[in-house]
């Protein structure tokens, strides 16, 4: 297979050459030029005579002993309530059949992570949404601070009926939106686009990312990535509307150059 | 290859004396900086306004450079000149203006590079960036590759090595320069940027987590 030159990082160790191409690529990509320049510099003008914020310790000495005194309460109060629900729970668990084994898992983890896993009960029993609790990440996701399991509404279709025409912004996930494991509605869309390239199920699916994190960390990926799937689908007008956007730089010059192009090659008369 | 660029590499190999440039440099702004400076110190707002539009470029070509991020960079560029008024206390007359500006974002890139770099570490685990996609054709494209596979490749350096290369290679200061920039010795620069060099020729991972084309 013939590579390109520029392109060839195939040797174990990156030579001298490359890594030069790499410079000079980089030195020409980065120009320190911007659009919103003037835009950073009205920022800057407005704040720069600010009065700084100065260290007070006398200010917050006390504000620190209240906070420390806090703390303490509520470890203290914490204790007593552990103790009371110990005794509480010793009273419900003598009087249940012995069959009840997954509702004392239940407990268990309640204990363990009490704000999210409480309200599972109340709404497993809806039936619209279906509710899992996901297994703690692994080695290769991506938050490895504090790994804990994750409650997860998933809705009970998966995604609009027409996904490519709906406005993922405008998309009402429903009562079902408790909390959403984002990073995994992102490689579900982006296994469906980038590894299968079925481009149908990548909408759906980037969809669906788009209305369940609609405040995602990686929202701008999910929406250029959704116009890449309209494009290879041929709804070139949705594609075009999708595109707009990013060559404008309402997401600064994220992929503002390759949908520039993009909605160019659109423009141009189909062959 | 690099001097089709127009660069030429001096007798160490580690400073760069580009034909590449990207602000005002040199001491034929160095009078027109000290009165603008005179001015800024009594609090005139115009004269923060002209420091920004003759150094603006300078220093955000180095801070995206250095973060590999154009909106990380934006808030490094605004950081720089919202302290300088009350950072002018320290310039000394014999530096550049743009040196110093330089220096600050150097030193105030840190948190920056962090949030930097725990982006791209996300995007790569989650699904890591397309590679290749529909329309790419031309060479501002391929420098996009080339510039982001250089990124997660500095993303492994300490910050001090990353900095020194930033500046001696993708920047084309010399090590005299740049030393002056971070107040080290040149000698000092240019062990960092050999060490960078080194560091980066033998990443595995430059290669193991980018796909070649």
């Amino acid at each position: 297979m013939t590579k390109r030159p520029d392109l060839d990082f195939e040797h174990a160790r990156l030579d001298s050459a490359s890594l030069e191409r790499a410079i000079a690529a980089t030195r020409r990509h980065f120009h320190g030029r911007a659009e919103h320049s003037a835009l950073t510099e009205e920022r800057i003008l407005e704040q720069a005579w600010r009065a700084p914020r100065r260290f007070r310790p006398l200010l917050y000495l006390p504000l620190a002993a209240v906070f420390v005194g806090a703390i303490a309460f509520a470890q203290e109060l914490g204790t007593l309530f552990a103790g009371a629900s110990a005794r509480f729970l010793g009273v419900v668990e003598q009087h249940e059949p012995a069959d009840s084994a997954p509702r004392q898992q239940l407990r268990k983890s309640t204990r363990a992570a009490p704000p999210p896993l409480a309200q599972a009960p109340s709404l497993g029993a809806s039936p619209s949404p279906s509710l899992s609790v996901l297994p703690p990440p692994s080695a290769a996701r991506v938050s490895a601070q504090a790994p804990r399991p994750r409650l997860v509404a998933t809705p009970a279709s998966a995604g609009p009926a027409d996904p490519g025409l709906a406005d993922p912004g405008l998309a009402d996930p429903g009562p079902a939106e408790v909390a959403v494991d984002e990073f995994a509605l992102y490689r579900e869309a982006h296994q469906a686009h980038f590894v299968e390239h079925n481009y149908a199920l990548a909408l759906t699916r980037w969809d669906r990312y788009l209305a369940a994190a609609r405040h995602g960390s990686l929202v701008p990926e999910a929406r250029y990535n959704r116009a890449l799937a309209l494009y290879h689908l041929g709804r070139r007008e949705e594609a075009s509307a999708a595109l707009r956007p990013f060559a404008d730089g309402i997401y600064g010059r994220y992929r503002r150059d390759e949908a520039s192009r993009l909605l160019e090659s659109l423009a141009a008369p189909a062959r | 290859m690099l001097h089709s660029l127009g660069v030429t590499v001096d007798g160490d190999g580690y400073g760069l004396e580009g034909a590449l440039d990207f602000g005002a440099r040199g001491t034929s702004s160095s009078a027109g900086d000290a009165a603008l400076l005179e001015r800024l110190a009594q609090g005139d707002r115009d004269a923060l306004r002209a420091l920004y539009r003759r150094h603006h470029v300078a220093v955000r070509a180095f801070a995206a450079r250095l973060l590999g991020d154009d909106h990380a960079a934006e808030d490094l560029v605004h950081d720089v000149f919202v302290a300088l008024p009350r950072a002018i206390r320290g310039f000394r007359a014999e530096a550049t203006l743009e040196g110093y500006l330089i220096g600050m974002a150097a030193n105030l890139a840190r948190r920056h590079l962090r949030s930097s770099k725990r982006r791209r570490a996300l995007l790569q685990r989650v699904a890591g960036e397309p590679r290749r996609e529909v329309v790419r054709p031309d060479q501002a494209a391929a420098d996009a590759e080339l510039a982001l596979r250089l990124i997660h490749a500095l993303d492994k350096l300490p910050h001090k090595q990353r900095v020194a290369f930033v500046l001696c290679q993708i920047e084309e200061r010399d090590a005299s320069e740049v030393g002056a920039i971070l107040g080290v010795p040149a000698s000092t620069v240019r062990a960092r940027v050999r060490a960078a060099r080194s560091h980066l020729q033998s990443l595995q991972q430059f290669r193991d987590t980018e796909q070649s084309a």
